[in-house]
């Protein structure tokens, strides 16, 4: 149980790192000329602001310095800005108050960014962000940021996982989160001023609260997951193109190949919107001087070299793992990264062609695949199309290349978590469908206040219940993961007993109390030990499996068996059973099973260091 | 801030708009909440 006073510290851990990037983005966005007013300026604010702070928060735990939560702290103090940017000799204008009704929808998006703040602090039940992400940042938080065998996820991108620093170090891990939420807002804003750019005030509004309210923003916001950082990162790149190519300053492109380097800071594949952008310029109808591209292109290079040269210290490739066949791809064999890519296919098990790809479309909305199946909401497959009309030259090649785009997940990774970039525009095209309905008669008026409010009642109560729900968890957080992983908090016990460092056969890491090693072939990249392997993969072969998990320094395993106790001296598991019988390994019996998913149970099993018989 | 005026649908296009919307989000909340399975 937390006392008051550690529930008001997680709060505080939650809410300091995310109000320091949001104050060092209010003095960063001024130096880029971006024009940009009230809640778009705090989102805007929150882009820039996080992304540089993510490149601070590399280079000092590069060299061992602390990012604790005073840090943060003084940060937001320091860098605060006590008054708006005034331009000299311009008198304020103030914009014409929203109608009462829009007022009350911001209001309620406002409410709802509050709400799932508060429950992004329970704790990580998301499967990513107990198994690598926290786990990560914790590593790189204990000491500097180094290669990590048997981690694999440690040598990609992990721009937006380092904004979690200031909240673990705090010792508030459940806090790290939090980020995510802020991410969450931000898109939110950002959606809401373009809308209210192109269509109305009452259209914007409603677009921000839809987009918080959009089942994957219910999904990621609570969690580690990064993708909703990635998504703002990469929206506010396209956004700044487009505005380009619709005639704004220069200062667009340079905030464009600002936003690009963060997304591809945060994840490798942010680096798809690097030529997508470019066509977007390019063909948009206003095409920059080479000079300018080639500034622009060069403030990306910059921003992204230090990730490049902590992956080419720690993996010898500083593309890693692309290029993999000339620079190479360090301890990691090809072959698991040909079978990570194939396993995000796998998220979405559809052939890759024309009726693959209508019934990817058709599931976005109506399928029930957990990674593709209705995660956009109602709203946005239903309005976009009526937005279709006689399109400008920038809009239809800003469309042309988001479906693009999308084409291309469909055919490497699926999951809609890695589109959040181009989904926020789905998110602008349903509101301006929308908006044109409502121009359409009152029959038409009166079916879009009823599908809104059916869509409001739905996704409302969705969000309701998952605030409530983690919210309430903070007083008791193991309360609450014990009634939601019944079968990780029994790992968790079984770790507790065993001798560090403990084989687990994936699961909630960072819930552990003494350090693990994840036996799961896609974690640790270097083992396959069966069980989540791809059909026809062989495993490694028992002896090597046996010397590779003693070089990393394991001296335990809790693995999941068929009940019952596996007395006979087996546990079901190849390797595991030539170790036991021939004596370098040994089934505890002193620990009793807990039970495990599926009607399975946890055993423990002891390495022991003993020449095999020969 | 000035926008575009948006450009009304009228006759068949409203009627399949109408159509569209309406079904697209009774057809959603009919999978979410009555298990209803359209594809997987």
């Amino acid at each position: 149980m937390r006392s008051p006073t550690e529930v008001v510290q997680l709060v505080a851990a939650g809410l300091v790192p995310s109000a320091a990037y949001l104050a060092l983005g209010l003095r960063l966005l001024p130096r880029f000329g971006v024009e940009a007013r009230g809640s778009e300026r705090l989102a805007l604010a929150f882009v820039f602001g996080s992304g540089a702070a993510s490149l601070g928060v590399l280079l000092l735990r590069a060299l061992g310095v602390p990012v604790p939560l005073l840090l943060a702290g003084a940060v937001a103090v320091a860098a605060v800005p006590l008054r708006g940017p005034r331009r000299p000799g311009a008198a304020p204008v103030a914009p014409p108050a929203d109608p009462g009704w829009v007022r009350g929808v911001d209001a309620a998006t406002l409410a709802l960014g509050g709400l799932l703040f508060l429950a992004s602090l329970a704790p990580e039940t998301y499967w990513d962000g107990f198994e690598y992400h926290i786990p990560l940042v914790a590593a790189w938080t204990e000491a500097p940021i180094r290669a990590l065998p048997g981690f694999l996820d440690a040598e990609f991108r992990a721009g937006v996982d380092l904004l979690y620093v200031p909240a673990i170090t705090s010792g508030f891990s459940d806090a790290a989160a939090a980020v995510s939420a802020a991410f969450a807002l931000t898109l939110a804003g950002l959606v809401r001023a373009e809308v209210r750019r192109r269509a109305s005030p009452g259209a914007g509004s409603l677009a921000g609260l839809f987009t918080l309210l959009a089942p994957l923003s219910l999904e990621l916001a609570p969690s580690t997951y990064v993708d909703l950082g990635v998504g703002a990162y990469g929206f506010a790149a396209l956004l700044f193109a487009d505005r380009w190519n619709r005639g704004a300053a220069p200062a667009c492109l340079t905030a464009s190949a600002c936003c690009l380097a963060f997304a591809m800071n945060a994840k490798l594949h942010g680096a798809l919107l690097a030529p997508l952008l470019l066509v977007i310029v390019l063909l948009g109808g206003r095409p920059p001087a080479v000079s300018r591209l080639l500034r622009c292109a060069g403030l990306t290079a910059l921003l992204v070299a230090p990730w490049l040269i902590k992956t080419a210290l720690t993996t010898g490739n500083p593309f890693f793992p692309l290029l993999g066949g000339w620079l190479g791809t360090g301890p990691t064999g090809a072959t698991n990264l040909a079978l990570r890519r194939l396993r995000l296919l796998a998220n979405y098990p559809a052939p890759r062609n024309l009726g693959g790809l209508a019934r990817y479309l058709v599931s976005l909305q109506l399928g029930s695949n957990p990674h593709v199946g209705g995660l956009l909401g109602p709203l946005p497959l239903a309005l976009a199309p009526l937005a279709l009309g006689r399109l400008s030259r920038a809009s239809a090649v800003l469309v042309g290349t988001l479906a693009a785009l999308a084409l291309g997940l469909f055919f490497a990774m699926p999951a809609v978590r890695f589109g959040t970039p181009i989904w926020p525009w789905l998110g602008v095209a349903a509101a301006l469908g929308g908006r044109r309905l409502a121009a359409s008669g009152a029959l038409a008026r009166g079916v879009l206040v009823a599908v809104l409010a059916l869509a409001l009642l739905h996704q409302g109560s969705a969000a309701a219940r998952l605030c409530v729900e983690r919210a309430a968890a903070l007083p008791d957080p193991q309360a609450y993961e014990r009634r939601v992983f019944p079968d990780q908090d029994a790992l968790r016990r079984m770790v507790a007993r065993a001798d560090p460092i403990v084989g687990i056969p994936m699961g909630a890491v960072s819930w552990m109390p003494r350090p693990v090693y994840n036996l799961l072939w896609e974690r640790n990249g270097e083992l396959y030990f069966g069980g989540g392997m791809p059909e026809g993969l062989v495993s490694t072969p028992p002896d090597r499996a046996f010397a590779l998990l003693r070089a990393r320094g394991v001296r335990s395993l809790v693995l999941d068996v068929e009940p019952p106790h596996p007395d006979d001296g087996r546990v079901g598991h190849p390797g595991v059973d030539a170790w036991l019988a021939d004596g370098r390994a040994r089934l505890a019996a002193d620990v009793a099973p807990l039970p495990a998913r599926r009607g399975r149970v946890w055993v423990l099993v002891r390495l022991i260091d003993r020449p095999a018989a020969p | 801030m000035s926008t575009p005026a948006p450009q009304p649908l009228s006759g068949w296009r409203r009627a399949a708009a109408l159509v569209w919307v309406a079904a697209a989000v009774l057809l959603y909340l009919a999978v979410q909440h009555l298990g209803l399975r359209v594809v997987p």
